[in-house]
């Protein structure tokens, strides 16, 4: 994996010896396009959330860890974009 | 609501998990760690049929020596995945660490098989499973 990884980082935890266990398939780490999807389904949670009588404990706890996913890919993204703009 | 969350695992396509998971496994290498747990923790959460997300969590467990944590996130993703190796090795590791050595070996039996059938990409893994039968040899 090469490309979107700017600044670069020394990489200290994939030294840990089963990190060759997570296989590297995806060569673009940008998340721009999947945005408006993220906003859109983050939005629909919030939603959802607001009313829970039809949701069952697990349900609602899914739906808790999926927001808390969602706004650190959000986040992630918005790094990404800063870095390149700094950059550019 | 019912029918909005049966659609829920359908709301990632497997280019989309792929692409988040590469997000996680990033996060992982430069040692941002809770940040990569919140992802992985979402994606088992919304494509528990996926064996990636279990994968990952898998390293965040033996990482933090974490070993039923470990072993419940293997057999998670083994149900997804029965032939995934880096799965079964992340098994060995725990089994280890909790110490079934017995099933460990049993375990080591079948990657030492599927890894026959065909070979891993990264010299690594093959490495990683030669040092838990080793490992293995040395306990028995």
């Amino acid at each position: 994996m090469t490309t979107d990884r700017s600044p670069l980082h020394p990489d200290p935890f994939a030294q840990a010896p089963f990190f060759c266990l997570l296989p590297d398939r995806i060569t673009s780490l940008s998340l721009e396009s999947s945005r408006p999807a993220l906003f859109a389904r983050l939005e629909h949670i919030l939603a959802m959330r607001s009313n829970t009588s039809g949701l069952d404990r697990d349900q609602e706890k899914n739906l808790i860890l999926e927001e808390a996913m969602l706004r650190e890919l959000l986040q992630f993204s918005e790094t990404l974009a800063e870095q390149k703009r700094g950059t550019s | 609501m019912s029918t909005e969350l049966s659609t829920l695992n359908k709301t990632y396509g497997d280019e989309d998990f792929d692409r988040f998971y590469a997000v996680s496994r990033y996060l992982i290498q430069v040692g941002q760690l809770h940040t990569a747990e919140v992802i992985l923790k979402g994606l088992t959460a919304v494509r528990p049929d996926k064996a990636l997300g279990w994968l990952g969590r898998c390293y965040l467990h033996a990482f933090q020596a974490e070993f039923e944590e470990l072993l419940d996130a293997a057999r998670q993703g083994l149900k997804a995945e029965p032939r995934d190796v880096g799965l079964r090795i992340f098994l060995i590791i725990g089994l280890f660490a909790l110490g079934d050595i017995a099933a460990a070996g049993t375990e080591l039996g079948e990657v030492g098989e599927l890894l026959e059938l065909s070979p891993p990409e990264d010299a690594a893994v093959y490495r990683l499973y030669k040092s838990q039968l080793a490992r293995y040899q040395n306990q028995r």
